[in-house]
């Protein structure tokens, strides 16, 4: 008897692959609710599916938290170093922000791809508007106890 | 084993030409559980993906086929369809090359050298591709066809009507000649009979992505807001997928530098119309493929063929 053949873009669904969302959660999430959510929930969506990818995925979110510290640190040096007015900080903290989107986007269109694939073979998926919409009521709870340099990598 | 194997690719040819894909699909696999390095069956299941836009797998399966046969035309032109696919064109040239060495009477293997040259921008040399195939192969209609979409691409709409119903004389069932029926009805604004063509190619199965898109237009040009949407999904599909992000992230740091430098000047008034503008962006961008797939699938649902068709 043979093992079935595999094609290379098919992803390896694990027991837990019921609790995997459509990538377009995630990335609202992050949006929504911050990094600490996107990035995490990226990295166990492409790990449940088995996504094909899933190492790169992993990889890309811990490279977009790597990121978010440095140009954090780099937002709180220049702003100190150079006495940045509030309009030029809000301006330097734009580059964080668009880092970030960078990354969740990047991580949208890795993991649509298996994504569709995995449905289009009848996997299972949960709707993350939920999550989604809790994280957004977390930010703002979050933002008064997370310290400010953990509030810019984070949220 | 092998009559077995020879069963299953008669049954994966019929099924890619019904326009069943992942019945085709299931069935290579089986093929190539029994038999890994059966390079014909890898180079169907390269078509069957690419045809689904997996085009990573199509790729890897491609270059299965050309390490077991090399000089296969079939496998050659498949590899160059996925290469272009992937936007390597001086790969794909390559393989087309080899193909035209090792078979150069195929008219199949010019008409890939027309679409290459075609995304080019080498008009002249694509019809001259394209002529040289229908020279080889008179009586196949797919010549015929690609000249008819040629000259639909130069809006000569006679010429491109003459040679789509030369097509549809041959095969009457053509996706690639009722599509571009579809589309000389369409710029004339027949659109029910546009319709009609673009039904029929879905119906043949062999329309395919052209006969959807012919869909798509349609309704973009019934429905001004939702053709909107199609043509920015269009122009940002087009873009691929670096340069779509880089597209989108750059639109939002224009928008959220610009209300950052006007917040404390004289045009601060106009930050919170910026805003609800940028909402009303996101909100059309959220809602509007999801209206424009209903719409579709309505009239999809609805549509039939009307009585002079």
């Amino acid at each position: 008897m043979n093992a079935a053949y595999k094609i290379a873009d098919e992803p390896t669904p694990s027991r837990l692959s019921g609790w995997s969302v459509r990538p377009f959660w995630p990335l609202l999430g992050g949006m929504l609710g911050g990094a600490w959510l996107g990035l995490a929930w990226f990295a166990f969506n492409g790990l449940v599916v088995g996504s094909p990818h899933r190492r790169r995925e992993v990889a890309c979110a811990i490279l977009g938290l790597l990121g978010s510290v440095a140009l954090a640190v780099g937002v709180f040096w220049s702003a100190a170093a150079f006495e940045l007015s509030g309009r030029q900080i809000k301006l330097s903290l734009l580059v964080l922000t668009l880092w970030k989107l960078t990354v969740y986007y990047v991580l949208h269109n890795l993991q649509s791809r298996s994504f569709d694939i995995y449905t289009f073979y009848g996997g299972k998926t949960k709707n993350g508007a939920a999550v989604a919409l809790l994280a957004l009521f977390l930010r703002g709870k979050l933002v008064d106890v997370v310290p400010t340099f953990w509030t810019l990598v984070l949220l | 084993m092998g009559s077995e194997a020879e069963r299953n690719l008669m049954l994966v040819r019929q099924q890619i030409r019904a326009g069943n894909l992942s019945a085709a699909i299931d069935s290579l696999r089986r093929v190539l559980s029994v038999d890994p390095e059966h390079a014909l069956a890898h180079t169907l299941l390269s078509a069957c993906l690419l045809d689904q836009g997996r085009v990573a797998a199509a790729e890897v399966e491609a270059q299965q086929a050309l390490a077991l046969d090399p000089e296969d035309a079939v496998s050659l032109r498949t590899a160059a369809a996925v290469a272009v696919a992937r936007r390597k064109l001086d790969e794909a040239r390559r393989h087309l090359d080899a193909a035209l060495a090792s078979a150069p009477e195929e008219s199949a293997t010019h008409l890939g050298l027309a679409r290459l040259h075609d995304l080019l921008g080498k008009r002249a040399e694509a019809r001259g591709a394209i002529l040289r195939a229908l020279e080889l192969a008179p009586d196949d209609p797919e010549p015929h066809a690609a000249l008819a979409k040629h000259l639909l691409d130069d809006n000569d709409l006679p010429g491109a009507e003459r040679h789509a119903r030369d097509a549809l004389a041959l095969d009457p069932e053509l996706g690639d000649g009722l599509v571009v029926m579809g589309h000389v009805h369409l710029r004339r604004g027949e659109i029910e009979l546009a319709r009609d063509h673009a039904v029929s190619a879905l119906r043949s199965g062999d329309g395919g992505h052209g006969a959807l898109a012919l869909f798509a237009h349609i309704k973009a040009r019934q429905s001004p807001l939702l053709g909107l949407w199609w043509r920015y999904s269009v122009w940002i599909g087009a873009l691929g997928e670096k340069r779509s992000i880089l597209v989108l992230v750059a639109a939002y740091a224009t928008y959220r530098a610009a209300t950052i430098l006007m917040e404390g000047t004289a045009n601060a008034p106009l930050v919170p119309v910026i805003q609800l503008a940028w909402l009303g962006i996101v909100v059309y961008t959220w809602v509007g493929p999801s209206l424009f797939r209903k719409a579709l699938d309505k009239e999809l649902g609805a549509v039939t063929l009307s009585k002079d068709y």
